[in-house]
């Protein structure tokens, strides 16, 4: 690593920027979706990650003898959802249901790791994240705002998410209080004293990394950088929930809402991919934190859905939801144990909404315990595809590890080629 | 060598309880055992052909002590007075006033508490005060390693101030299942992760659901019971009642790890009978798994990665983790001997900067691996800065777990995980800005010229003097008009240096 592969100069980035805030600031929002959307034919993609592990029976796969809820009806015949998700059963003729879902690790940081690298955890080599790759080819290279957003809870989310080989480039910008969105981005001496000390910053950098080429070091000058990119920018208002009307955040209500409304405000100024971070899904029996959790979740994913229809960008948007793994009980532990929600990664459930899929759709099938998949079964591999081919990205596209050796997204699609589930496409 | 025999193994083998004899460092000891750990990596360095690189400057050793020992940077004062110091063995003695000082102490306290005690949203309730405490008391005491194991895997007491050690299996319900004791002790204390043992056969080593459930056996007696509110109560191990398993769990006697069935007594305790075989001379777990958790405090990486994962992964250096473990039993269990040694070896005290074939592969010790400050390495940091306001102790920690949640941590101490929001913070807060501003303040009103208020920043800030270079540059960039424009142009100066690699990096 040398220091001129380090990102363009800064002076040329504050050009660009100064000229285009020149832009009457009042119309910036819905003038830049528009240009985004318009220069982009590009898609996105909202991942709604439930941590802990959402349960199958309790939600999209259910099962008579053993599921704690009712099913209700949805907008597609045939296709039954949990009671405590009223609103989202409007809108399954978006959706497909993958119940076939089977991957290898059960344990949370493991799993979590797995499902969004693709790979089992082995120590000495970090894999970047699906989203840190899908970023890197859809997103803007010169993008002002990093194309890769995580919104995390209260939790500890966002373990996996990282960038791993790609880089400090491609690292996810992590917001952690979603109320307050990004805070400190104003200098409180101006821009121009700022300005003025980091370019005093850069040079003293420079010459720090002359003496010392640590990774760790070019990241920092990369991220300050990155840092110093957004606070020049006009996109980084999609951050300040504030400036949403008044009756857009009432439909985004509950305890989720905050979240799916700025990964709509996001995906408007053309992030390519915003992984919503929701905690306390790790239900380990009975069924307390799904009853509590459901309804907003509810809420937050159906105005998500429908604020997308009615901007014309759903069918240019994935809505993902899923977890590192789903949850068990009579497949696990026994028929005689109906309660039992413990980790289970053998059969489990995910949804996709929009992104131009065929919707109204069940892939797979399970027992009737939900926890052993009786047809279609769909690994991380054919997953990681299908996402691919829907957001148009090439899953055979090479990134370089620190090996040197030429690394697909699909990390063994040469060897095992991925099933892709063509049926939704 | 000569502490170390066979017969000495023997014969503590059939000791109980741990002694808890007062530990002395012998210097003499510290500098071979320092001998043995830079042949042991000299010699897969010479095989590897690896150069390694030169010794660090005074400066980054002294910060490097500090931030390792203490936990913060060193003042511009400690700088000044080690940077001036001429004696030869000036390091030595540092390292020896450094171990002897209570920040020591605390500072291990903090590190280990975090390790027994992690936050987590079921221990709300339960106050650590006491436990901190306690351990900051026992790292200064210097209490052998074994006989502060041997009482935080079986204390019991009235309350947490009877008995600090009870807290860390307490949570908001009462105490840990079996299953989350065994989680936390096995890790801690024996560098072995279970968790996945808990529901298949882990998938690379040799243990069995039946080992995982085995050892969740031995913490069926708990019971939070005593005195004090729901804050402070204590624990007991009932005699008479079985906490109950999850469904899930595999109904096994107690057994040790990869070990035999104990015979225990129904209406005993359980957990001294386990405590008594993990601090064991003959554990082959125990010993390695503190000299590994040791070595990765003050390297960033350990022998063996990562360090709750000894079973499944290699040693980089085998045959020094084996041969640190044995010396570090023979001393006693003696955590300053151990530290000491370490500290004093030629590795530890290598420069971070590379040279020419080293630059790779960290864990070879070529030279000194760079890492971040951790989050309350750098909290306390900005501390010692004057950065952090003057708040009372309760209010501190407050804020010292915010800023450290702010910065939630990755888990590799190697891996550069800062993100955009963070470094806005330390650039753009409005009050770490107006702090830094009425430090420079201070420092012009004291010191007046230029020169001297120059070389005070670069001392507290990187705990070194600006280099002729540096010098000639930032004195032009100095505005010297009036007290205030050197204010001003100073603190320019105080906020670069505060948000370089240079200040962030260790």
């Amino acid at each position: 690593m040398n220091l001129s592969h380090l990102p363009c100069d800064r002076r040329g980035f504050l050009r660009c920027t100064a000229a285009a805030s020149a832009v009457s600031a009042s119309g910036w929002l819905p003038a830049l979706a528009h240009a985004a959307a318009a220069q982009r034919g590009k898609k996105s993609c909202v991942l709604v990650w439930l941590e802990g592990g959402l349960s199958q029976l309790e939600s999209f796969d259910m099962k008579k003898k053993y599921s704690m809820f009712e099913p209700i009806e949805s907008s597609v015949p045939g296709i039954q959802v949990c009671d405590k998700l009223p609103n989202v059963a409007k809108l399954m003729h978006h959706a497909a249901v993958i119940r076939s879902m089977s991957t290898p690790e059960n344990e949370h940081v493991r799993a979590r790791y797995h499902t969004h690298t693709g790979v089992r955890p082995v120590p000495g080599q970090v894999y970047p994240s699906l989203g840190s790759m899908v970023a890197m080819e859809l997103g803007d290279p010169d993008s002002a705002i990093p194309n890769y957003v995580v919104i995390r809870g209260k939790g500890r989310g966002g373990t996996g998410s990282g960038s791993g080989f790609l880089g400090p480039k491609y690292q996810p910008l992590k917001i952690d209080d979603i109320k307050n969105g990004i805070e400190n981005l104003t200098p409180p001496g101006g821009m121009q004293q700022f300005d003025r000390r980091l370019n005093l910053l850069e040079e003293v950098e420079a010459g720090f990394y002359k003496t010392l080429p640590a990774k760790s070091a070019f990241a920092h000058l990369t991220t300050l950088r990155r840092a110093s990119t957004m606070m020049h920018s006009k996109e980084s208002k999609a951050y300040d929930l504030d400036l949403e009307p008044a009756k857009a955040r009432e439909a985004y209500a509950g305890r989720y809402g905050d979240s799916f409304l700025m990964a709509r405000r996001l995906i408007e100024v053309g992030v390519p991919f915003v992984e919503l971070s929701l905690p306390e899904w790790d239900n380990h029996s009975g069924c307390g934190l799904h009853k509590e959790n459901l309804p907003p979740l509810d809420i937050g994913l159906s105005a998500l859905i429908k604020d997308l229809e009615d901007r014309g960008l759903l069918d240019t948007t994935l809505v993902i939801l899923m977890s590192e793994f789903g949850r068990g009980g009579p497949a696990r532990v026994g028929t005689g144990h109906k309660e039992d929600r413990g980790h289970w990664h053998k059969a489990w459930t995910t949804v996709f909404f929009g992104g131009g899929i065929r919707g109204g759709q069940i892939i797979g099938k399970t027992d009737e315990t939900a926890g052993i998949v009786e047809e279609r079964m769909v690994n991380i591999a054919d997953y990681f595809a299908t996402i691919c081919k829907i957001l148009g990205v090439d899953y055979m596209k090479e990134n370089i590890d620190p090996g040197g050796r030429p690394v697909p997204i699909v990390v063994d699609a040469q060897l095992s080629p991925p099933k892709v589930i063509n049926e939704i496409l | 060598m000569t502490r170390f025999s066979i017969a000495g193994a023997m014969l503590s083998f059939i000791v109980f309880a741990p002694p808890d004899a007062h530990c002395q460092v012998r210097s003499g000891d510290v500098v071979d055992t320092a001998q043995f750990i830079d042949q042991q990596i000299d010699k897969q360095l010479s095989a590897a052909n690896i150069p390694a690189s030169p010794a660090c400057s005074d400066s980054d050793f002294l910060r490097r002590l500090c931030l390792d020992l203490h936990g913060r940077i060193p003042t511009a004062d400690q700088a000044r007075q080690f940077l001036d110091d001429t004696r030869e063995d000036k390091r030595a003695r540092l390292i020896d006033a450094r171990l002897a000082h209570e920040d020591y102490g605390i500072w291990m306290g903090d590190v280990w508490l975090h390790r027994l005690f992690p936050e987590r949203s079921s221990q709300n309730k339960v106050k650590p005060g006491p436990l901190r405490e306690w351990l900051t008391a026992g790292f200064n005491q210097n209490r052998p390693w074994n006989a502060l194991s041997y009482d935080l895997l079986t204390g019991t007491g009235e309350d947490t101030h009877a008995n600090p050690a009870v807290t860390v299996f307490l949570n908001d319900s009462g105490t840990l299942k079996p299953e989350e004791a065994a989680d936390l002790v096995v890790p801690v204390f024996l560098g072995v992760k279970i968790e996945c043992a808990q529901c298949h056969d882990h998938p690379f080593n040799e243990l069995t659901q039946d080992d995982y459930w085995g050892m969740a056996a031995f913490f069926t007696k708990l019971v939070r019971d005593g005195k004090g509110t729901s804050e402070t109560r204590g624990l007991v191990e009932r005699v008479n009642k079985k906490l109950k398993l999850p469904p899930y769990a595999k109904e096994v006697p107690a057994k040790f790890l990869g070990g035999a069935e104990p015979e225990l007594d129904p209406d005993g305790p359980y957990r001294p009978t386990l405590a008594r075989w993990i601090t064991a001379e003959d554990n082959p777990y125990f010993a390695r798994a503190i000299v590994n958790r040791v070595w990765a405090h003050f390297f960033g990486l350990g022998i063996v990665n990562p360090v709750d994962d000894m079973d499944d992964n290699r040693p980089s250096h085998p045959k020094l983790l084996s041969g640190l473990a044995e010396r570090f039993v023979a001393s006693g269990y003696d955590m300053k001997y151990l530290v000491g040694s370490i500290v004093n070896s030629a590795a530890y005290q290598r420069s971070l900067r590379p040279v020419q074939g080293n630059e790779k592969d960290a864990a070879a010790y070529g030279r000194k691996p760079v890492r971040l400050l951790t989050p309350l390495e750098l909290f306390d940091s900005l501390k010692t800065l004057g950065i952090i306001g003057n708040h009372p102790p309760h209010k501190l920690r407050v804020e010292r777990r915010r800023f450290a949640h702010f910065f939630q941590a990755g888990d590799d101490p190697l891996d550069y995980d800062r993100g955009i929001p963070q470094l806005l913070l330390l650039m753009n807060s409005k009050k770490y800005n107006a702090s830094q501003f009425r430090q420079v303040q201070a420092l012009v009103k004291q010191l007046e010229t230029a020169d001297t208020v120059l070389e005070a920043i670069y001392l507290s800030i990187l705990s070194r003097r600006p280099t002729e270079a540096e010098h000639s540059k930032m004195t032009a960039l100095l505005d010297t008009t009036t007290s205030r424009t050197l204010t001003d142009s100073a603190t320019d100066i105080y906020w670069v240096l505060l948000n370089t690699s240079e200040f962030r990096l260790r």
